[in-house]
């Protein structure tokens, strides 16, 4: 095997390996699958009902509440399981008991936490892509398909500011064990103030800083103006640059944490407790 | 030849935090290991022996490089305990009791090829590797059952299996034999013996709480009590170590003055059989001046056999000595 290939090794294994469990529980599948769909077509039925009304703060997003909302709860899908999974990962390797024998490789934590991401990022893209067709096929929306490489790059530092977080939040669990304020926290504030089911305009004005601190707040708006109004790379130039900052800051926050958790864990023999 | 594991001076303290003795009082701390220095041999089966407490499990952590050390330094295949932490994790193996370590809805196969990854194999060699520590565990032809379904003794030998993946220089054996029959017990000390450490080279730390099993063995034991060392040596050296008079029964054709004058004399079988048992008290270094005078006065001794278990009886009494000095 070359050496690119060797690179890849230990992620496609632990991709394999999630996937070997995960398809041993086949109703957790089917369960999943139907709950896209309810979901997608609760927003549809919401959107139907608002659907007559003209509301001011859609106009920049095209008007179309029920396209809005499903790139926001699509884009809130990669908010989750980035703030979750790696924290998840930790917390069920040491309530499970792999976590030792995980340590003991000579794998570094973090290809094992980015590692045990990539099922559920992939399963994450399948869903997000299966809520865009739902909305494209079954419920009519148009989305702009020309800035495929602007809607990339949106979408890999929206997701690179979330892994620095979860990563934040993974480190609470090595040496808190359980709570996890960082991922609660996250899903409340982005919820909130993240524009994901309403746009931040609607926000009342001493709200809107904290709203502009949060990654999501940018990643939507860019994905949003990208997907809905076909806008350039330099349309949405402002949110790629605060996006980019973002996550530089929360990765060196996210790794850092990792680092020192762990070394406080093996001080004081806790790494396995749980 | 540089030692497979050397530790110098090795201190570790626990300290139990929570908001209470954040806010409010001094954490309590319990000493694990004080100023523990070891050295183990290339090829060499170490037992590490201690009652619950004794610090064997801390030692293993810390040679695992899960748990870094307050004080002390070492090294382990020529790597830094603290500063060569992934170079070591190369070359060691660990096997523990705790089956969960593995995924269980996964093939006893499917775990090892993840492991497998792990441990940088790849391609063919990987599937060499994992054929080869299947073959030495006996375990092909359970290799496609889910790990669910295997008994204690086939999740042990994955276990084993999985630690020798990447051909490891040190296996550290944490009560590797708990969960096992006496018969897969049987085999899996003569396979850490004979296959592991003689034909492999391989160096192990065997960490039990049987002392039959470690006495069979180890070419050295280390007794452990309250993070300290009592004492490290050949099991035949712990039997001596404490010059105490053990229990033997002896069989023979007729008494003799030697025998009654023995502590703790006591005649088992009648006087008119045709043979006599009789048990007594004596140094161990003493029986065979007892034997050659028994034969040079026309004694026939059948048989002459330890009732003590003599490792058994020096680490306990090792273990009484070390807490009655410990009391205020």
């Amino acid at each position: 095997m070359t050496n690119h290939l060797a690179i890849l090794a230990k992620p496609l294994a632990f991709l394999v390996r999630d996937f070997k469990i995960a398809a041993s529980y086949r109703l957790q599948f089917v369960m999943q699958s139907f709950g896209i769909i309810l979901t997608t077509f609760s927003f549809f039925l919401i959107s139907k009902m608002i659907g007559g009304q003209h509301i001011s703060q859609l106009e920049p997003y095209g008007g179309d509440y029920f396209s809005f909302v499903l790139i926001g709860i699509a884009l809130t899908d990669y908010l989750t399981i980035s703030t979750n999974s790696f924290a998840a990962e930790i917390r069920s390797a040491q309530m499970v008991g792999t976590l030792e024998s995980l340590l003991v490789t000579p794998t570094s934590i973090y290809t094992i936490l980015l590692s045990s991401f990539l099922y559920k990022l992939l399963s994450t893209s399948l869903r997000m892509v299966f809520y865009l067709l739902l909305g494209v096929f079954v419920f009519g929306i148009e989305y702009q398909t020309g800035g495929v490489f602007t809607l990339a790059v949106t979408f890999l530092l929206t997701l690179l500011s979330f892994f620095g977080l979860g990563l934040f939040s993974a480190a609470f669990i090595i040496v808190f064990k359980q709570g996890n304020p960082i991922s609660s926290l996250m899903a409340m504030s982005s919820g909130l103030l993240g524009g994901v089911i309403y746009p931040v305009t609607v926000l009342p004005d001493w709200l809107r800083p904290l709203s502009s601190i949060l990654p999501i707040t940018h990643g939507l708006e860019a994905m949003r103006q990208v997907l809905l109004n076909g806008a350039g790379l330099e349309d949405i130039s402002r949110q790629l640059y605060i996006l980019t900052l973002l996550s530089i800051l929360f990765m060196g926050i996210g790794c850092g944490s990792i680092y020192y958790s762990l070394k406080i864990a093996k001080k004081e023999g806790s790494l396995l407790h749980y | 030849m540089p030692p497979a594991i050397e530790l110098r001076h090795i201190s570790k303290t626990f300290t139990e935090r929570n908001w209470k003795t954040f806010l409010f009082r001094k954490p309590p701390s319990t000493k694990a290991l004080d100023n523990i220095s070891l050295t183990v041999d290339k090829g060499e089966i170490m037992g590490l022996l201690g009652p619950n407490g004794a610090g064997k499990t801390t030692l293993i952590k810390i040679l695992a490089t899960l748990v870094t050390p307050d004080e002390g330094s070492g090294s382990i295949a020529g790597n830094s305990l603290i500063e060569q932490t992934s170079a070591i994790r190369d070359k060691i193996g660990l096997v523990n009791t705790n089956d969960r370590t593995f995924y269980w809805r996964l093939t006893g196969r499917e775990n090892l090829v993840f492991f497998a990854t792990l441990y940088n194999l790849t391609g063919a060699v990987k599937k060499k590797q994992i054929e080869k520590v299947l073959e030495l565990t006996e375990m092909q032809d359970q290799a496609d059952l889910r790990f669910m379904s295997y008994s204690a003794g086939q999740k042990q030998r994955l276990s084993i299996a999985r630690a020798m993946l990447s051909e490891p220089e040190i296996l550290l054996l944490d009560e590797a034999t708990s969960s096992l029959d006496p018969i897969t017990t049987r085999k899996l000390l003569n396979f850490t013996k004979k296959t592991l450490a003689r034909k492999e080279q391989k160096t192990i730390i065997w960490c039990t709480h049987n002392l039959h099993e470690a006495d069979e063995i180890c070419d050295r034991l280390t007794i452990l009590h309250l993070g300290r060392i009592l004492h490290s040596g050949s099991p035949e050296s712990i039997k001596t170590l404490l010059n105490q008079k053990m229990r033997y029964a002896l069989m023979v054709d007729t008494l003799h003055r030697n025998l009654e004058q023995q502590d703790d004399f006591e005649l088992i079988s009648k006087k008119n059989s045709s043979h006599l048992t009789c048990h007594i008290a004596i140094l161990q270094k003493d029986i065979p001046l007892l034997l050659r005078t028994l034969s040079n006065d026309g004694v026939n001794v059948f048989e002459c056999a330890p009732i003590d278990q003599p490792l058994e009886t020096a680490f306990n009494e090792l273990i009484a000595r070390h807490s009655s000095s410990q009391r205020p």
